[in-house]
């Protein structure tokens, strides 16, 4: 990438067997960054911690299933913050329990990261305990699940702060945040192929200036399809 | 703020999987890509 431009957000999705990523990168000042991908779960959790102990918080984070086996991509910053929490490699149950316990100490959600490990979807998910906008969260959604609680968030005036689709034995899923907040115009596509999304992204970069915030990939039936984000610039 | 529900296109044969670089100005420039096999989205890091 260019010179001046710091990586931002970053998916990776197996499709057929073969790993891709999605990436989003800014060119403004910022805190050093690094970021990692191809990582194992073991890789991840060393790396975490190095990097931690050199005072990098982790940014993002995204698990993805490539030819049975899972592995991360993930961006720390060098920067102080609230208290942060990560865990990867957590099943539905247990990602929810930990939810659970954040939120009881004062913990939001800043990031989840949805993927296949074994036969089921496992999470990998960052809190940081500050306050902000109400927020809620929802995982393990197929995509009338992800329909409906949309349109109930939108009626309540949450926006969409992220979306991960991810596949699991060949069906997608969604987790979500959702912020209670006002900002400006947004729009938000899933399950868009290649050429969906790149129509979408032309309409909505090219046609009406708005700028990418969020994307992510997954398989379906043996093709690339994606979820993302577009908010006014 | 809107959302399409769009049917999941099984089968499609026609979708090339080539990255995509893509550019806009905004307060600050970004861009984004996708598709990018490991070695291609290795050499954004220069």
């Amino acid at each position: 990438m260019a010179q001046g431009y710091r990586l931002v957000h970053v998916a990776g999705y197996g499709v057929n067997g073969v790993a891709y990523y999605a990436a989003i990168w800014e060119k403004r000042a910022g805190p050093p960054w690094q970021a990692r991908h191809g990582l194992t779960g073991g890789q991840y959790q060393q790396t975490f911690n190095q990097l931690s102990q050199q005072g990098y918080r982790i940014r993002r984070v995204s698990g993805y299933f490539v030819a049975g086996a899972p592995y991360y991509a993930a961006i720390w910053e060098q920067r102080s913050g609230p208290p942060l929490q990560a865990r990867h490699g957590l099943s539905g149950a247990g990602y929810q329990q930990f939810f659970d316990r954040m939120l009881a100490q004062g913990y939001r959600l800043d990031w989840v990261s949805g993927y296949q490990l074994g036969d089921d979807a496992h999470y990998a998910a960052i809190w940081e305990q500050r306050s902000g906008a109400p927020f809620q969260a929802r995982h393990g959604m197929t995509a009338p699940d992800y329909q409906q609680t949309f349109n109930q968030m939108s009626a309540q005036q949450y926006r969409l702060r992220h979306v991960c689709g991810y596949s699991v034995l060949g069906l997608p899923y969604f987790a979500a945040i959702w912020e209670q907040r006002a900002g400006p115009p947004w729009e938000a596509h899933h399950n868009m192929t290649g050429a969906q999304y790149q129509q979408t992204f032309d309409r909505l970069v090219s046609g009406k200036g708005y700028r990418l915030t969020d994307v992510s990939g997954y398989d379906a039936g043996g093709q690339a399809v994606y979820a993302a984000i577009w908010e006014q610039a | 703020m809107q959302i399409t529900r769009r049917a999941v296109l099984l089968g499609a044969s026609s979708l090339a999987l080539t990255p995509t670089a893509l550019f806009a100005a905004s307060p600050f420039p970004w861009r984004a890509r996708h598709g990018m096999l490991a070695q291609e989205y290795q050499a954004t890091f220069g």
